[in-house]
């Protein structure tokens, strides 16, 4: 069995290429590399997703939206596999791509004040693709099981080739090598 | 309460990463309700500057947002309580969207087998034809186990 890891806040912001805006988990709890992962993320009012909500709405409209929860599941899964496969800087031409997820299951909400544990489990890493299950606690209510998701490595110009002309004409002044060399917080 | 056809989506009363669909139309046939929403991928709307600093592409996440907002539209509220997601029971991403794009998600939903559930089947794509993303979400009103 693995020395457990833990991470904390500084850590998890170098390892993920995520601005801090998107970083949407705090620290690492534990960690057991190449085997599973807890993460945590406190939820709190001054969040972006809570900007528009108009005071004096009934506390069922500041529940955490789903899509971020489960960009946060993703990110904690994704440090797993950073760390577990020591992706350093010369990785930083290959990106992390969330491709699919079966069976998530939404059990309970989670609401400002509230602190997410995400339990995630690697199941499986063939070649450049990850597969992960897991669940997401708020304190001992069960919010989320994960039946699996799936994240595939690509380099980045893989996935600028697969993005609509138009989309990439509007990146006038950028060549691919200059996104590609400022593309490094990996 | 449904939007009408074609009303622009632009204000929440509930929490949410972004304004996820700038248009919607919603259709009812025999019990089956289908919309389409759109929306122009924009660099400044929220977090989208962090995903990726260097290189903004939108969150996968962020087109299971727009299904739900497509969803609160089309069916409204149901004694004061939003229709939310209940189980993603399929989420496939297949190709990037990008500043400037124009997402088109197309959905259809039927009443389950549970009186206050929704199957939602809904495919996303730019607007050059290219598959974005398939979804097969049930929705319902009200969660188990909310605080």
């Amino acid at each position: 069995m693995g020395k457990p890891v833990a991470l904390d806040y500084a850590q998890v912001s170098r390892a993920l290429p995520h601005g801090r805006a998107m970083v949407l988990v705090d620290r690492v709890e534990s960690m057991e590399l190449g085997v599973s992962i807890v993460g945590i993320k406190a939820i709190t009012g001054t969040e972006l997703c809570y900007q528009d909500v108009p005071d004096g709405v009934a506390l069922d409209r500041c529940a955490y939206p789903v899509s971020l929860l489960l960009e946060s599941f993703g990110q904690t899964a994704a440090l797993l596999w950073l760390r577990s496969n020591s992706v350093r800087c010369e990785d930083a031409n290959r990106v992390l791509m969330f491709v699919s997820a079966r069976n998530l299951k939404i059990e309970g909400s989670a609401f400002p004040g509230d602190v997410l544990s995400h339990r995630a489990h690697l199941e499986k890493a063939l070649d450049d693709t990850v597969f992960v299950s897991g669940e997401t606690w708020v304190e001992d209510r069960r919010i989320m099981s994960v039946g699996s998701m799936i994240a595939v490595v690509r380099p980045l110009s893989q996935v600028l080739d697969n993005a609509s002309a138009g989309a990439r004409q509007m990146r006038v002044g950028l060549t691919q090598d200059e996104v590609l060399s400022s593309f490094d917080k990996i | 309460m449904r939007f009408p056809a074609g009303q622009k989506l632009c204000e929440k009363n509930f929490a949410a990463p972004l304004c996820a669909l700038d248009h919607l139309e919603v259709h009812e046939n025999e019990g089956i309700i289908t919309f389409r929403g759109t929306k122009i991928i924009a660099a400044d709307d929220p977090y989208m500057a962090a995903h990726f600093p260097d290189f903004t592409i939108f969150p996968g996440v962020f087109i299971l947002e727009a299904l739900r907002q497509g969803v609160i539209a089309a069916l409204g509220e149901c004694h004061g309580i939003l229709p939310e997601i209940r189980t993603v029971r399929s989420l496939h991403f297949s190709a990037p969207l990008l500043p400037g794009d124009e997402m088109i998600l197309d959905a259809t939903m039927e009443r389950a087998s549970e009186q206050d559930s929704f199957e939602a089947v809904a495919a996303c794509r730019r607007k050059d034809g290219t598959a974005a993303a398939r979804l097969k979400v049930e929705f319902g009103y009200g969660k188990t186990g909310s605080a």
